[in-house]
């Protein structure tokens, strides 16, 4: 059962990917939205995954995309940013019942707003690291965070409704 | 000695953290822009085929602009063509004297970025099609980029959208010089910088490559002059560019073969600040 959840999980990896390099990035939606779904994938795996898979896995996710999109390590970087941050996200943010039954984040579990939230944090947390290095320049800074936060508001949006759309249709209701 | 494993095994997450940053972040500095390549380069087996199999499936849904903007070029050329022999795949253009000078390869951009501040385009023409380092990319109405990198069936170019990206310019009717640069913001507008005495300009004015540059043929298009004012303190001016060539929808590119680069190269490379 687990493996087939596994097998399952990196299938919708490839096809974020994908998705990301070949539709995505090929929209232009002006200067400052530059939305990256494919972090999906790293957002919703367990809760109970291990730092040391989870971090050299958010390595391997970033650099396939940075070989898609000639960005060498800065994917890789902000990727690892991300799951190093998430545990810690995921303790602050227990709800009073905890975690109890839960395998992975989704809209259903915990609930909409706590998967918003966390979704935007750590979107936030990527999105920072990602256009701060691709930019590396502080004279620009203000621009960059503008960047930074339109970006990670749509890529937010954009990955709540893929996660709506993949929960399976008895929790949906 | 103990107690310092048992440090690191309770900490291993801080560690591995900090392993993975600093190989990421060698990967990002370790490079330029031509070094990069060989990341790019044996990634191209993998992601330059997927490319290239997307690109074909969405050329269906252009062919209609592709077509006109053909039919144009067509009527361009066999204009512009004179006395000149040309095969299916190489297009030659010779000097007075008989000596030929450019070849023009035809070539589809399969992936493109201008959203970037440093943006890069990959083409479906490599070594084995004759392509090789500091070639020229033009498209049909101006310059697009310079090939950086081969492999045997694709190319990557460095798009004009991109910091790295040098060439000597000139405005077409008094023939100031100046160099190209970008400023990593809109994908429509150039720079044209350290121009000394730019003279009377109205905007419109054609900006074109030099006879200067060992990449390039002279007179090609670059854009159109939007507005220009000198730089505060310097005496120096700056010229704000349209961009001839809309990056955004780029699709049919030539890569311009100057033959005589390696002379002009050779003799030039003595020079302490020779620029190409």
């Amino acid at each position: 059962m687990q493996v087939i959840k596994w097998i399952l999980r990196f299938s919708g990896l490839v096809v974020l990917i994908l998705f990301q390099v070949l539709v995505i990035n090929n929209i232009d939606l002006g200067q400052y939205v530059h939305p990256y779904i494919y972090l999906m994938f790293l957002i919703m795996l367990p809760f109970e995954t291990p730092r040391w898979i989870l971090m050299p896995l958010a390595f391997l996710v970033g650099l396939s995309i940075d070989m898609f999109m000639n960005t060498p390590g800065m994917h890789a970087a902000a990727c690892v940013v991300l799951t190093f941050l998430r545990p810690y996200l995921v303790k602050f943010m227990t709800p009073l019942t905890g975690y109890e039954g839960m395998e992975s984040p989704s809209p259903a579990n915990p609930g909409f707003l706590w998967f918003a939230l966390f979704t935007f944090v750590l979107v936030f947390a990527h999105h920072l690291v990602y256009f701060f290095i691709q930019t590396f320049n502080w004279a620009q800074s203000t621009y960059t965070l503008l960047k930074v936060l339109a970006s990670a508001v749509t890529s937010t949006v954009l990955i709540l409704i893929l996660a709506y759309l993949v929960m399976p249709r008895k929790a949906r209701r | 000695m103990r107690s310092f494993f048992l440090f690191i095994i309770h900490n291993y997450a801080i560690f591995l953290f900090i392993l993975l940053e600093l190989l990421s972040l060698g990967l990002v500095f370790r490079f330029d822009a031509y070094h990069r390549t060989w990341f790019i380069n044996s990634a191209n087996g993998v992601t330059g085929n997927v490319l290239n199999t997307y690109g074909s499936f969405r050329n269906y849904f252009v062919l209609r602009q592709v077509n006109d903007s053909l039919v144009k070029e067509n009527a361009r050329l066999r204009e512009a063509l004179h006395p000149a022999a040309d095969d299916t795949t190489h297009t030659i253009v010779r000097s007075a004297s008989g000596a030929v000078l450019y070849t023009y390869v035809p070539a589809v951009v399969i992936s493109n970025s201008i959203t970037e501040p440093n943006n890069y385009m990959t083409i479906d023409k490599g070594s084995a099609d004759g392509i090789h380092r500091d070639m020229g990319v033009i498209s049909s109405s101006g310059i697009a980029g310079k090939v950086i990198a081969t492999s045997p069936h694709f190319s990557l170019v460095m798009s004009v959208l991109n910091s790295d990206f040098a060439c000597p310019v000139a405005v077409k009717k008094n023939n100031e010089q100046g160099k190209f640069r970008w400023s990593g913001k809109d994908p429509q507008m150039i720079q044209m910088v350290n121009v000394s005495e730019p003279g009377a300009l109205a905007p419109g004015d054609t900006i074109v490559t030099t006879p200067a540059s060992s990449v390039f043929p002279p007179d090609i298009v670059i854009g159109t002059l939007v507005n220009y004012g000198k730089d505060p303190g310097k005496n120096f001016y700056t010229l704000d560019i349209r961009l001839a060539t809309k990056m955004s929808n780029i699709r049919y590119v030539y890569v311009v073969d100057y033959l005589a680069s390696d002379e002009l190269n050779s003799l030039r490379k003595d020079l302490p600040n020779a620029s190409h």
